[in-house]
């Protein structure tokens, strides 16, 4: 059986390949994958996980990490920020059927044509040391009591925002954990304006053994917000990108993709019961190549 | 290949008499050297004198026969053939022969040639007669009848110039027609368009040549532009054309 | 089981070569001068029709594909020779010379005649081929042979950075010889008439003229040194002396077998442009290969570590 019996273009991309990819992107572009506080730009070595970074990273001089304002501790005056991280540390995509990520209970059995993506992060935040306590208490007794003839006047009113750059206090050491957050997604095609994208959407998420259980819900919450709102939209990928750039040539030599030529996904399930199907731990593609007379 | 600019000689195709006494394109007049001297040769064009040159006659001389062009004789000064200290000079033998013709444009020219040391005797003056011994051409193109006339005596000749065919033309061909007082021999000649006739005067001669006839050209045969079909068998066969 | 697997049908191959060949066009002019005369040719061509073959023994058959002639300039140059009457010598009786006569010649000048028919609509080929689907790598650091037997037939700017390229390398070639049909001797003999006897006024001065050049048709053959088959002869000019045949094959085997791959990917292949100062991010692209059955044409690679 040929790979084209129902469409005239096929492609798929195997999730050994897609992984590879992954792991690329993470050492080429580690500011995605990575959020800390300016500290750490002179200070690498206390992250939580150090960062692998391919060469040509650093001999182009790009930052290894997002850089993030400091975590602002509420209601201090003066303004004082502590210094985190964040690092998702491992990505990884399994299509169906699953054999290389084992799924948490909650999520069951990884459904046909659905793909499973297991993460890895790590948050670290610097804890203020004693000395620096020591140091700052009465700045904040002073600046609390100022202005007031009342008991507890400083109660009165909180700061409402950083009014001025908050005092970051020095880590000899970061607080680390780490949490591992399984999804399982599927594809879809979808347009983006004119053009034809294949679309990655979320349909649950599970982070593992946390608790409370009001806490994991509240963090899994946020991710799925992040994830939906945030990252999978990053991910649509433009048709003709899926096969491999397969008109590239075509447009080269001046026709125009999307008026001349134009790639449209197979029907379903007319052509093909799935398209895109998630199977044999490949993402494949089925595409009509649809050339105007 | 650069196209050259090239242009026609009409001369040679206009109709007119051809004379003796007026040379022009498609005459040549040839003038015999019986004796050693020299010469002084005069050539006018319209009765003015274009062109001198001084001719040497010798049993030395090697040269056996010089044709000189009258229409471009305006350039000689500038040939190599000539001393331009002392002008143009032409060296030839004893019976030695001087051709004069036109080869181009509608000029009408005469030669006179006199001895240098005895002016007076004159060797050969166009304008008036050709000189016993002398000799005149005709190359003619147009096919028809000509009537040739000694005007000195009267005497007249027919030529007659078939058309040229293609398949065996030779443009390089002359008959030879004596003339003295009293006639030509032969009295009627043949040649084909493009050849000449040349008379050999046996007295002093003026000669002319006139077209009296034309022939008249031939149709063309018209190119077959229908294509007759024909069954091959059949009862109800009928020609279509 | 390769990371990337691209497959294209048999058809879809068919629409993209139709799409393709389209860019193919071919012209070229040469006149070369032979004193007497002058032979050159001003070509122009396009390739229209043609079917693919996808086989199984990985190869891929390009069948009936014709070139069609936008344009067919013969141009043929004559040097006609000096027309002239008069001359001939005559005996004269002795001591006189034999007297020659001048000749007296029609034209100042050698004319020239130069005619340049247009048979584009007369001429027509078929070409076909086989060839095999090769994958090759292009190593942008490897220079280029020279001089570059493709600068004048890549249809696309070589590209400035490594590439794996999969080239249709032809094995053999069919390629009709140029076959002028009969009509072209009599249409290249009167055109070369009509610009002879454009130089030369009507009646019997042309019939003179005629006779002394011995004819049109004779005086081309005879310059030109052609036999009677003018189409003949002109086919085999195109086919061998002008070099066009070896030259259109070599066209046709170069633009599919070296120079213009019909697909081409980077590597590194770019996933992500440059933003913002950072790097592009790029993945390497290994162990490609090609292959083709019956149905369809098949490109695998691999995700380098």
């Amino acid at each position: 059986m040929a790979f084209t019996d129902r469409s005239d273009l096929y492609a798929a991309v195997h999730e050994e390949g897609i992984n590879r990819v992954v792991r690329h992107i993470m050492q080429q572009r580690p500011s995605l994958f990575n959020y800390a506080t300016p500290y750490f730009l002179q200070n690498p070595g206390l992250l939580c996980v150090p960062i692998k970074a391919a060469p040509e990273v650093t001999a182009a001089g790009n930052p290894l990490f997002t850089v993030q304002t400091p975590l602002p501790v509420l209601a201090a005056m003066p303004p004082v920020g502590l210094n985190y991280c964040l690092q998702f540390t491992d990505l990884a995509l399994d299509f169906h059927d699953s054999d290389t990520i084992k799924l948490p209970p909650e999520l069951g059995t990884l459904p046909a044509q659905r793909l499973a993506l297991y993460m890895k992060g790590c948050f670290g935040l610097g804890c203020v040391l004693e000395d620096f306590y020591r140091d700052l208490i009465p700045l904040a007794e002073a600046g609390a009591v100022s202005h007031g003839d009342k008991p507890f006047y400083g109660l009165a009113s909180l700061p409402s925002s950083q009014e001025r750059d908050p005092i970051v206090p020095p880590v000899r050491k970061l607080t680390c954990f780490c949490l591992e957050l399984y999804a399982v997604l599927h594809f879809e095609w979808g347009p983006i304006g004119k053009d034809e994208y294949l679309k990655m959407r979320l349909d649950r998420l599970e982070i593992v053994d946390l608790k409370p259980e009001e806490m994991e819900n509240i963090l899994e919450c946020y991710a799925e917000a992040v994830l939906r709102l945030g990252i999978l939209p990053r991910l649509s990928i433009k048709i003709e990108k899926m096969v491999l750039d397969i008109t590239r040539l075509l447009r080269q030599q001046g026709l125009q993709v999307g008026q001349q030529i134009s790639l449209v996904p197979a029907p379903v399930p007319a052509a093909v019961p799935h398209n895109p199907a998630v199977e044999d731990d490949q993402l494949k593609a089925f595409v009509n190549l649809v050339i105007q007379p | 290949m650069q196209k050259k600019k090239v242009l026609l000689n009409r001369a040679m195709f206009s109709i007119r008499p051809y004379d003796s006494s007026a040379l022009t394109v498609l005459t040549t007049l040839f003038h015999h050297f019986s004796e050693a001297g020299n010469y002084e040769l005069f050539v006018r064009r319209g009765g003015t004198v274009i062109h001198r040159a001084a001719i040497q006659v010798s049993e030395k001389g090697a040269q056996q026969q010089l044709n000189l062009d009258l229409a471009s004789l305006r350039d000689a000064e500038q040939r190599e053939c000539c001393d331009k200290e002392a002008g143009t000079r032409y060296t030839l033998a004893v019976n030695s022969i001087l051709g004069f013709y036109v080869s181009q444009g509608t000029g009408a020219y005469s030669v006179a040639l006199a001895r240098a040391e005895h002016k007076e005797r004159q060797a050969l003056d166009s304008a008036a007669h050709i000189p016993a011994g002398d000799l005149f051409a005709v190359t003619l193109v147009r096919p028809g009848t000509y009537r040739a006339v000694n005007e000195e005596g009267g005497a007249e000749a027919m030529i007659r110039v078939r058309p040229a065919s293609p398949k065996d033309y030779r443009p390089d061909q002359a008959e030879l027609v004596t003339c003295d007082a009293q006639a030509f021999k032969p009295k009627r000649v043949d040649i084909t368009s493009g050849h000449s006739v040349v008379f050999r005067c046996e007295a002093p001669a003026r000669l002319r040549v006139e077209l009296v006839e034309p022939a008249e050209s031939a149709p063309k045969p018209r190119k077959e532009m229908r294509h007759t079909l024909r069954r091959s068998s059949g009862p109800a066969s009928r020609k279509a054309t | 089981m390769a990371h990337l697997t691209l497959a294209v049908s048999e058809g879809t191959f068919q629409r993209s070569f139709d799409l393709l060949k389209r860019n193919l066009t071919f012209q070229d002019s040469d006149l070369q001068d032979y004193g007497a005369f002058t032979l050159g040719y001003d070509v122009k061509m396009h390739l229209e029709g043609g079917s693919v073959d996808l086989r199984d023994d990985n190869t891929i058959q390009i069948k009936e594909l014709d070139i069609r002639w936008d344009r067919l300039k013969v141009i043929i140059g004559l040097d006609i020779p000096r027309i002239c009457v008069g001359g001939g010598c005559i005996n004269m009786p002795w001591p006189i010379p034999d007297i020659c006569l001048p000749r007296i010649c029609v034209f100042s000048a050698d004319p020239d005649v130069s005619i340049s028919p247009d048979f584009a609509s007369l001429v027509a080929q078929e070409i076909s081929f086989t060839g095999s689907l090769v994958a090759r790598y292009f190593d942008v650091s490897v220079p280029l042979p020279s001089p570059d037997p493709c600068q004048l037939l890549r249809v696309v700017p070589l590209p400035g950075n490594n590439q794996w390229q999969i080239f249709v390398d032809p094995q053999t070639m069919d390629l009709d010889l140029f076959d002028f049909p009969d009509i072209v001797g009599d249409l290249i003999e009167d055109a070369l008439t009509s610009a002879v006897t454009a130089l030369i006024p009507g009646g019997w001065v042309r019939d003179l003229i005629l006779a002394i050049i011995g004819g049109v048709a004779d005086l081309i053959r005879t310059i030109l040194d052609i036999p009677d088959d003018i189409e003949e002869w002109l086919s085999d000019l195109f086919n061998v002396s002008f070099g066009l045949l070896d030259f259109i094959g070599t066209l046709v085997l170069d633009f599919f077998a070296s120079c213009n791959p019909i697909y081409a990917i980077d590597d590194p292949f770019e996933i992500l442009p440059a933003a913002g100062g950072l790097i592009p991010v790029r993945i390497p692209i290994r162990n490609l290969s090609v292959r083709a059955h019956d149905l369809e044409m098949v490109v695998q690679a691999d995700v380098g570590a």
